[in-house]
């Protein structure tokens, strides 16, 4: 019997495409924790009140923020699952290498998280919807005025990459778990810790937050936050290609 | 050509070597049966061989090729257990589609008859199916992958006598329609023995033996009779196993490589010894056997 040949990149497709079957449930979850996360932002992001004697005036903002919150950690925490033994050895049971793998797992968190970024952006107009017509209010402002086309393609690419993040990390620390357990307790008192480091009035874990979360310059947070993604996705395909599966 | 070439294997598993420098080459297109005790390390090789697991030392090559995270072993071969994972989102019918776009050389029409034949409720899903129930459908996907080399471990776990002898049948049906290299472990040799072209007898990490079905069948013979007759008989020749011994009479294994005619006229009767025997004797402890624990006991 002859050898069949096979390249990496059509069985990257075809594991790709076989997880995208399989693991449904993850989009299920983004539509529970999406739902939740809209409920709570129908209560009002900040809300301040005034008054001059004869009007009392009280304002309550609504934004995206809580479900795109709750987006991250549903990224981060299906990237860890992904990575778990029942995950691995689905794919292990048909044709598979770690390389081809881990690339099939990254195409498919970038693309749970593309969706669920765009979701959650997209998330902000179904806030103010219900809000119109649940709460009993008397004026109803949105900023429609200055927001242009491009601006909102920056939001957009900015959700995406935040919750990619966020993907990434779990990704990371999902394959770190699986080479020991033992990291399982070690690593958040590690990230924990990081919070004990002080080198000037901020801690450690704030200034690695704030390197990503309060960049002014757009292009900067983007080259950023993809070279970190990047970093990560390397680095886990790099730590788990030596691993043993079907143990 | 040898699909699979092992030197000096080593592989240690919990602090102890499960394989213990071990060699073997198993030639293109036979069956090769592998047997050994519990922990003889049998599953051990076998995940390596599939690219799995890596060794330790020693050298391994699969299609002239290292097996770990090599893509093209891992397209030819198939390793079929009662563990193997299928998600539980798709049904297993579906899991039968998708299996086909993986594997090239995928049979569809045999899966399809083969999941017809033993009833299968194609809108299950995988875990939903009972222990004999996923070795049988583990062994359609085995069987329906035609890889050049696929891997049996252990593959009748909790299937039921009829389903084992339809098991045995189709492999060895579908083996003349479309040879390749199978390699199945088990402790059962006599199940399997009719099927096998080659035996692999491997014992504590090691290999013991690798010959053909015939050739086992006339390794070694049962020599019996008058104990002091058979006792000084003995002296020139390689003792596998004493089976009984009392001052009376006893019977020995022996290695088969004299002529018989000349022990026949001693008096001493020469059988031979059913293969699946001889793989006990030849991995037996030399602590006895199981009788002897029961006896210390009731003495003291």
């Amino acid at each position: 019997m002859s050898l069949a040949n096979v390249n990496l990149s059509n069985i990257v497709i075809k594991q790709y495409r076989y997880k995208m079957k399989s693991f449904i449930g993850v989009f299920l979850a983004l539509m529970v924790i999406q739902v939740f996360g809209i409920l709570i932002s129908m209560l009002g992001a900040s809300s301040s009140g005034f008054s001059n004697g004869f009007f009392f005036i009280n304002v309550t903002s609504y934004t995206a923020n809580v479900v795109i919150a709750f987006t991250m950690i549903w990224a981060f925490t299906n990237a860890i699952i992904v990575t778990t033994k029942s995950y691995r050895e689905d794919d292990f049971t048909f044709i598979s290498n770690r390389l081809s793998y881990n690339l099939s797992n990254i195409l498919f968190l970038i693309t749970a998280c593309v969706i669920g970024a765009i979701t959650a952006f997209l998330s902000r107009g179904v806030i103010y919807i219900l809000v119109f017509f649940v709460n009993d209010l008397e004026t109803f402002l949105t900023v429609n005025q200055e927001v242009n086309m491009a601006d909102y393609l920056i939001g957009v690419l900015a959700t995406i990459l935040i919750v990619l993040l966020a993907g990434a990390a779990g990704y990371v620390v999902g394959m770190l778990f699986q080479l020991n357990k033992l990291l399982i307790f070690i690593l958040p008192v590690f990230v924990f810790g990081l919070d004990f480091i002080r080198t000037s009035n901020e801690s450690t874990l704030q200034r690695i937050f704030e390197f990503y979360f309060t960049e002014q310059v757009f292009t900067i947070f983007v080259v950023k936050t993809i070279m970190t993604i990047l970093l990560g996705f390397g680095l886990a395909a790099l730590l788990t290609n030596r691993m043993e599966v079907r143990r | 050509m040898n699909v699979i070439e092992c030197k000096d294997l080593v592989k240690n598993y919990g602090g102890a070597n499960a394989l213990d420098h071990l060699s073997v080459f198993i030639k293109e297109n036979t069956i090769t049966g592998l047997i050994g005790r519990n922990g003889a390390g049998k599953t051990t090789l076998l995940k390596i061989i599939a690219g799995f697991w890596k060794a330790t030392s020693g050298e391994v090559k699969v299609f002239n090729r290292q097996p770990f995270n090599n893509l093209i072993v891992s397209a030819n071969s198939i390793f079929v257990d009662d563990m193997m994972d299928f998600t539980s989102a798709l049904t297993i019918k579906e899991l039968l589609d998708e299996a086909k776009t993986f594997y090239p050389n995928w049979d569809h029409d045999l899966a399809e008859g083969l999941l017809n034949y033993f009833e299968f409720n194609p809108n299950q899903s995988h875990q939903s199916l009972s222990k004999g129930k996923k070795s049988t459908y583990n062994m359609i996907i085995g069987l329906a992958s035609k890889c050049a080399l696929t891997i049996f471990d252990e593959p009748t776990t909790g299937m039921d006598a009829a389903v084992r002898k339809d098991f045995y049948r189709a492999l060895l049906k579908d083996y003349i329609q479309s040879p390749r290299t199978i390699i199945i472990s088990s402790h059962h040799l006599d199940e399997v023995e009719d099927l096998l072209e080659d035996v692999l007898l491997i014992h504590d990490g090691k290999t013991l033996l690798h010959l053909s079905i015939e050739e086992l069948k006339e390794y070694a013979v049962k020599i019996s009779g008058r104990t002091a007759l058979v006792m000084q008989y003995l002296d020139n020749k390689e003792v596998i196993y004493k089976e009984e011994i009392n001052s009376e009479t006893c019977s020995v294994i022996v290695r088969n490589n004299f002529p018989h005619e000349s022990v026949k006229r001693l008096g001493i009767t020469v059988s031979s010894v059913k293969p699946s025997d001889l793989c006990v004797y030849l991995t037996s402890q030399s602590k006895g056997g199981i009788d002897d624990v029961f006896s210390k006991r009731e003495s003291v």
